[in-house]
């Protein structure tokens, strides 16, 4: 706790706008205009985006547990898109805001924006609360994705269960390549960045960034709409690392959604009713697995579970020189090595900018080789990470559970409410509340 | 029950007419929502592939990737007359311009496109969303024997096990792909070879690396000098090699290579000669698009176009040209970089010499007037010939070479010029100490011995400066001055005990180097160009003619023995183990017993 009062208190770094070159003066007599420098966008700002979230999140939680409307839900989603998505550009975004907090903590010199921090921290808590009501009606990438799901087919779901994997390991990765100060991960490789940035409500160049400047990720956000057509929100359900995170603790969440508002009656109604794959079979309708072979089954996992965590591990320490490359300083101190060594001639604008700052070579060699050692630290924990993903997924798989009715399963229920209304102890509900007659 | 109980009644009537109409109106509804689904998804479709299109087969290019606007650039460089040059400037403008609206033309097109299908997709998703919403029907409730098991948990596990394997494929590619050697160790198959950190002290002390000698006072750090010789007999001539190109710098040799540079107005080069057998290693030709478009300078013709000595630290060897051509190969021969500093602004032509600080160039470029000063001294990075530092200075134009003093809390790199000697820190460029003692075209370098730095210049005065002050000591931190017998080209030469002048005209001056009281006076008929050396206590002085005079000082000038060339020569000697380098007008000559072996790197 008393971290996170530090992060809030953290004041951002302010910066200042210069001209980095001298300009050119031209003979014609032509003179340059002057620089302009926009005025810093107001701290009201940010402090309207972190009440927007609360107020939002509160509203999708109120609007999933007690009013139980979905179509409410899909309104407050529309809302969170447009004013998250489109007018903020996607930015800041919890999703991101993980990189924020991991830098912040290993990084003293990095100033974490109080934003970050809320956006971190809130949807977290919320959600240990009431489930994942933040990718409900909340989240704007959900929220795209969610709009666009026109024609959702069910995934198979084995193939939901193996994809999920995915999200862990890029959540692990993430967090490496943030701690060591390399890159932002997840919002290099937003898909739905560029999208968001198309429509130019408060940035005029946002338009030529999104087509000029990353065409490569446009083209990954419209392949990732056209898929969330026919499979509903596949970011969020295999790759959102913040999603990874709601997971484990909506497990725990205090309360969360429910099919029914009363007693489930084993209609069956339901049972296809979620595109995500969310809702769980009761199984006391069907034959109990051998015992014997699920408990061998189990010890033999028990078993795998040290190998699985020391095989990552070594696996991931070789890939942690590989990785170190995604690194400015290692890519740097790496061409300014080709050049010394004649390997190629001439510099370009990495070497450049190195020599410009007059330091001996060596230090930036030291510099590369300090961050390669953390690299290696790094990936051999994001082996372990991914290990222990894999191993508690497989064990979990292999852990029978009694279960007598419909509901929905806590981690991967988004709690958007499209079940409600398959429900048909929810239909009576809502006919009893419009004072419509209902059959018993 | 009678037929007319079957018989439909009005209300049934009214509800069938009801139901009929919500029907139509159902599938007019899903016809229409299919129908502009269809619409706005080809629309979306053309509208992405013309973007695609045009995105990826784009006719104009970037300014950067026009190749016409290069070849315009070249040839901009290549041609000096002005008509020409205007000629190609404006088709330069024309062609910039044209590139500057197509890529803006292209940005525009880009941005509307992108607009039409932003609003194609969200009217696509509307009609395809309410359709879908026409045919969604509530499931009815299923049979126990129609229901499916809860999750194929066999298959899932399958599932993670096939996801974690292609997890770990995937990271051998990584691997495979992105592993590799760091740093760029010798990715071409090990033939890269590192270059090896700068050498230190005690290793620069084993050579010659730069004018005068490592510490640029002409001290040698051998003693088994030859002391006679003869170019004409071939005594003691360990062999002599012609010099391709005329210059009047001085050899610097590192283990078994000797180099040297030459020039004409046209032609500029670099040479490595085998210390074993004078045998021409390597010749390499120095010219930037700078040089090739300018006229040569004017200069003297005893400064000649290649007066500055190159220098070396056993990886790197660099030269200096009068035209401001300024290049570094490594000691194989393998150009490094070359630039051109923009010509200088001096007369009589570029003298001073090069000097290698640890992983810099250091070049002291001084030039203009007393009143209106150009001069700084500039680092260059060894490795790219990139600027890591410049300090202006205010001194005009002079052709003296600064020399590295090792003083006992610090290293100072001791400049000369008009008026001032100035000594700056070499690894930042940040004075340390200055004193206004010199006047007039300063070309003797300094010299140091022991804590003290020697100035000299005619119409000026001999000083002795401490080291290690700092600011202006002009009045504070001077030893001794002297006036008599002060050179106005050939440099001062000290052990600590005397301090030695030689004028151009032949006149020796000795000093006591602790008070500054005047030794002796001796008048040797020649002229002197060449500065002095000193081996253990013997001067080594050597006249236009190529005559060296090896004496001694104390008591007196005392003649040791007396050597010839056989060759003019403005050049100082270059002392190593048993040998002496000397570059004669014409060649360059290795002076030494015949069985002296080579010691050092190859």
């Amino acid at each position: 706790m008393p971290i996170l009062v530090a992060l809030f208190l953290m004041p951002a770094a302010s910066a200042l706008g210069a001209e980095r070159f001298a300009l050119p003066k031209f003979k014609s007599g032509y003179e340059l205009p002057p620089l302009e420098v926009p005025p810093a966008a107001s701290d009201a700002l940010e402090y309207l985006d972190v009440a927007a979230l609360a107020a939002a999140l509160a509203l999708a939680s109120y609007l999933a547990l007690r009013a139980r409307s979905r179509r409410a839900l899909w309104v407050l989603m529309a809302a969170s898109l447009v004013y998250f998505g489109f007018y903020r550009g996607g930015c800041i975004c919890s999703i991101g805001a993980i990189q924020n907090v991991v830098l912040a903590l290993l990084d003293n010199g990095y100033a974490i924006p109080f934003t970050a921090v809320a956006f971190f921290v809130i949807p977290l808590a919320v959600t240990l609360l009431f489930g994942r009501t933040f990718c409900a009606a909340v989240c704007p990438l959900g929220a795209l994705q969610d709009i666009v799901a026109v024609r959702p087919v069910r995934v198979p779901a084995w193939l939901d269960h193996g994809l999920g994997l995915l999200a862990y390991v890029y959540l692990g990765a993430a967090v490496l390549f943030a701690a060591t100060g390399a890159a932002f991960l997840i919002c290099e490789y937003d898909p739905f960045v560029a999208i968001f940035r198309l429509v130019p409500f408060t940035r005029p160049n946002a338009m030529m960034e999104a087509f000029g400047g990353s065409m490569g990720m446009l083209i990954l956000g419209a392949g990732f709409v056209l898929v969330g057509l026919f499979i509903a929100r596949p970011y969020c359900r295999w790759l959102c690392p913040y999603g990874a995170m709601l997971r484990l603790l909506s497990r725990a969440s205090k309360w969360h959604v429910t099919i029914t508002p009363d007693e489930c009656v084993h209609c069956t109604l339901c049972e296809d009713s979620c595109p995500l794959g969310a809702i769980q079979k009761p199984t006391t309708d069907l034959p109990r697995p051998d015992r014997l072979i699920d408990r061998r089954r189990l010890a033999l996992l028990l078993i795998l579970v040290p190998l699985l965590l020391a095989g990552g591990g070594c696996f991931g320490r070789y890939l942690g020189e590989p990785f170190s490359r995604v690194h400015f300083t290692v890519q740097q101190a790496e061409r300014v090595r080709l050049e010394e060594t004649g390997q190629i001639t001439g510099t370009d604008d990495i070497s450049d900018a190195f020599y410009k700052t007059q330091r001996p070579r060596e230090e930036l060699y030291a510099e590369a080789g300090a961050i390669r050692g953390r690299f290696d630290i790094g990936g051999t924990l994001l082996g372990v990470w991914v290990g222990l993903v894999v191993a508690v997924k497989l064990i979990h798989l292999s852990v029978y559970r009694t279960r007598t009715d419909y509901e929905p399963d806590r981690a991967t229920c988004l709690s958007c409410g499209r079940c409600f209304k398959y429900c048909p102890v929810e239909r009576k509900r809502l006919k009893t509340l419009k004072g419509e007659p209902t059959t018993p | 029950m009678t037929a007319d109980a079957n018989k439909p009644t009005d209300a049934d009537k009214t509800n069938d007419a009801q139901q009929a109409r919500q029907d139509e109106l159902a599938r007019v509804r899903y016809q229409a929502a299919v129908g502009t689904a269809i619409v706005a998804g080809t629309f979306c479709l053309l509208v992405g592939i013309t973007l695609a299109v045009a995105h990826f087969q784009r006719t104009t290019v970037g300014l950067d990737e026009s190749e016409e606007l290069n070849n315009l650039r070249n040839a901009l460089l290549k041609v000096s007359d002005p008509e020409d040059r205007k000629v190609i400037r404006e088709d330069i403008r024309r062609r910039d311009l044209e590139l500057r609206q197509g890529f803006f033309g292209r940005r525009a097109f880009t941005k509307t496109g992108g607009y039409l299908l932003l609003a194609g997709l969200v009217v696509f998703i509307a009609g395809a969303g309410l359709a879908a919403a026409c045919r969604k029907r509530l499931p009815t409730p299923l049979r126990a024997d129609q229901r499916k098991p809860a999750i194929g948990a066999q298959a899932a596990r399958w599932a993670v096990t096939v996801i974690a394997v292609t997890l770990v494929a995937g990271g051998v590619f990584v691997v495979a792909y992105y592993g590799g050697a760091p740093d760029g160790e010798a990715p071409d198959g090990g033939q890269a070879v590192a270059v090896k950190a700068p050498p230190g002290r005690e290793e620069i002390r084993k050579h010659w690396p730069r004018f005068r000698g490592p510490d640029g006072s002409g001290h040698s750090a051998y003693t088994n000098i030859p002391t006679t010789w003869n170019g004409k007999t071939g005594e003691n001539i360990l062999w002599k090699t012609p010099v391709p190109l005329p210059g009047e710098n001085s050899p610097v040799v590192w283990g078994k290579r000797v180099f040297l540079s030459g020039a004409t107005e046209q032609k500029r080069e670099v040479y490595c000669f085998s210390a074993a057998d004078g045998k021409l290693l390597w010749q390499k030709p120095v010219s930037t698009p700078a040089s090739r478009m300018t006229d040569p300078p004017e200069i003297l013709a005893d400064t000649g176009f290649a007066c500055p000595t190159c220098a070396t630290d056993g990886r790197f060897v660099c030269a200096i040209f009068a035209n401001a051509d300024i290049a570094c190969f490594d000691v194989d021969g393998r150009e490094r970089w070359v630039r051109n500093l923009g010509a200088f602004k001096n007369s009589y032509g570029y003298a001073s010499s090069l000097n290698i600080y640890r992983s810099t160039l250091l070049v002291l470029v001084d030039q203009g007037t007393p009143s209106k000063p150009l001069s700084y001294l500039l680092a260059l990075d060894l490795m790219t010939g990139k600027t890591a530092w410049r300090t202006e200075r205010p001194v005009s134009s002079s052709w003296a070479t600064p020399i590295l003093a090792h003083t006992a809390k610090r290293e100072e790199f001791i400049t000369v010029g008009c008026p001032w000697v100035i000594a700056y820190n070499p690894a930042d460029g940040k004075e340390l100490w200055r004193a206004k003692v010199l006047d007039g075209d300063v070309a003797p370098s300094p010299v140091y011995h022991s804590g003290t730095a020697f100035t000299v210049n005619t119409g000026a005065q001999l000083t002795a400066i401490p080291t290690g002050g700092s600011g202006d000591i002009t009045k504070t931190g001077i030893t001794w001055t002297a006036e008599d017998g002060l050179p106005d080209i050939v440099s001062p030469v000290t052990d600590g005990k005397v301090v030695l002048l030689v004028t151009t005209d032949g006149l020796l001056t000795c000093y006591a180097a602790a008070d500054g009281k005047l030794l002796w006076e001796h008048e040797i008929d020649a002229i002197f160009m060449s500065s002095p050396g000193l081996v253990g206590d013997k001067f080594y002085l050597m006249d236009e003619k190529g005559v060296m005079r090896i004496f001694i000082t104390a008591g007196g000038y005392k003649e040791v023995a007396k050597a010839e060339l056989g060759e003019k020569s403005h050049s100082s000697p270059a002392f190593l183990d048993g040998r002496l380098y000397l570059h004669g007008k014409k060649h360059l000559f290795c002076i030494g017993k015949k069985r002296t072996s080579l010691t050092g790197p190859d």
